[in-house]
């Protein structure tokens, strides 16, 4: 119909902080048996656990 | 100066999506005063000086970028092209993945002011037809139609828009071919509301950052007859230890001053010696500056691409700081460095990224929650960690592993 009023396809006020950011959390979990694995390689895989910078760290002995 | 850019099913557009530029007035997202200015009048009291749109490869971009040129052409150029299988119009292509969007109209509006008026003026594109076309205007306090046209059919407000009269008879457009919009005719004739549209329309500049050599002989026609430019361009080159610049024939030819070891010694060559970001940055001066000048609204595709993050920032920061008149720069960028609350707001930042139906959608930093009291000053790694959508289509790297 000519003459209907024509809605703004950019509707309201812009809208702020109705989203939520998608969490992404890195757990790093570390299982280790003493009487199979080396001490060194338990420290040498924490390390390297770190250097992934996760938000949690797991360590199961 | 632009309000907002919206597009409904065209390209990789299914639903309507917007790129605003109004300036949020929330407390901790207030910051950066020199990134907007303020508009008299309006509901919109504060305009952003600039935004910047980031997204993964093939998220629509450029396709927003693309629908802004459309929408150009179809104004500007549709009134003059004789042949009517080059209209512009014919040009447009709707969201192709959904069959019923294809038997839809393609949809572009824009909200900007001209002249201290708010305009909010739309175009429906279907098969190379114009099928709608709309104007308001919000000469005080509340949006009052100035012509709604449907096909053939127009209804127009008599006493706010009286140059339509000569152009309408029995509520139909006249001497206005299908594939044209009726504003596109009735500035041919001068009127006031039609003028002003297609004098922001005209105002629109749109470039690509990879193709720089496009705009390189502007730069350079700027320089010989703007002098204020050049001193401006020479200001903003001693930065990067270049002293002076001038035109020999058709090529730029740099003067450079070493700093330490033989004072005072002053090199000239080419510039095209020079390295790919400086050339780029001297050539981008040209369009910026043109853009501030005129108060144009400077779309620019890839932005960034040869600049180091450094450059980038710093050109924002003379942008943000010496234009005063209304231009505005919207860039598609990938530089996740400038996510930086130190030179941009929150609401300048925008994403696009294709939903699970492959339509391109567009929303802003500025509408995710930030629980903390203040803002982080650096965004870019969590939008690289995916907090924010819009990130490349691999998601894991085993992906790519197993493709190789």
């Amino acid at each position: 119909m000519v003459g209907k009023k024509r809605s703004p396809l950019a509707k309201g006020s812009r809208a702020v902080e109705t989203r939520e950011p998608k969490v992404i959390e890195k757990i790093c979990v570390l299982f280790s048996f003493k009487h199979l694995v080396d001490m060194d390689d338990v420290g040498q895989s924490l390390t390297q656990c770190h250097q992934l910078k996760p938000q949690k760290s797991i360590m199961i002995l | 100066m632009l309000v907002s850019f919206s597009v409904e099913n065209i390209l990789s557009f299914k639903g309507s999506q917007a790129l605003r530029m109004e300036a949020v007035s929330s407390g901790k997202d207030d910051i950066n005063p020199l990134n907007t200015f303020n508009v008299l009048g309006g509901d919109h009291t504060r305009l952003l000086k600039s935004a910047l749109m980031f997204g993964a490869n093939a998220s629509g971009k450029s396709n927003f970028i693309h629908a802004m040129a459309m929408f150009k052409d179809i104004v500007l150029r549709s009134q003059t092209v004789l042949e009517e299988r080059e209209s512009p119009a014919r040009q447009v292509t709707p969201f192709l993945l959904a069959k019923e969007s294809t038997q839809q109209p393609s949809a572009m509006e824009v909200v900007f002011y001209e002249d201290g008026i708010l305009y909010r003026y739309g175009l429906e594109v279907q098969a190379g037809r114009v099928s709608g076309e709309w104007l308001y205007y919000t000469p005080k306090a509340r949006e009052t139609m100035l012509f709604v046209r449907e096909g053939q059919e127009v209804e127009y407000n008599k006493q706010g828009f009286p140059e339509a009269a000569p152009f309408v008879k029995g509520g139909k457009v006249q001497q206005t071919r299908e594939s044209v919009p009726f504003v596109s005719l009735l500035a041919t004739y001068n009127g006031t509301h039609s003028q002003n549209l297609v004098s922001w329309v005209n105002r629109l500049a749109i470039i690509s950052g990879t193709r720089e050599q496009g705009y390189m002989g502007f730069t350079i026609e700027l320089m010989k007859k703007d002098a204020e430019f050049k001193a401006w361009l020479l200001k903003v080159l001693s930065h990067f230890q270049i002293a002076n610049l001038d035109v020999v024939e058709v090529e730029l030819v740099v003067t450079k001053t070493v700093a330490g070891g033989q004072e005072g010694l002053s090199v000239q060559f080419p510039l095209a010696f020079e390295s790919e970001g400086t050339k780029k940055l001297i050539h981008l001066l040209g369009p910026i500056y043109d853009s501030i000048q005129n108060k144009r609204v400077l779309v620019i595709d890839e932005l960034e691409a040869k600049f180091h993050s450094l450059l980038t920032r710093y050109l924002f920061h003379i942008y943000h700081q010496k234009n005063e008149t209304g231009s505005q720069i919207i860039a598609a960028a990938h530089d996740t460095s400038l996510m930086d609350t130190q030179y941009f707001r929150r609401d300048q930042i925008w994403f696009v990224d294709k939903n699970e139906h492959g339509s391109s959608e567009i929303y802003s930093l500025v509408e995710f929650k930030e629980r903390a009291r203040q803002l982080k000053q650096q965004y870019g790694e969590d939008y690289l960690a995916g907090a924010f959508g819009a990130i490349s289509l691999f998601e894991k790297f085993d992906q790519i592993d197993e493709m190789m």
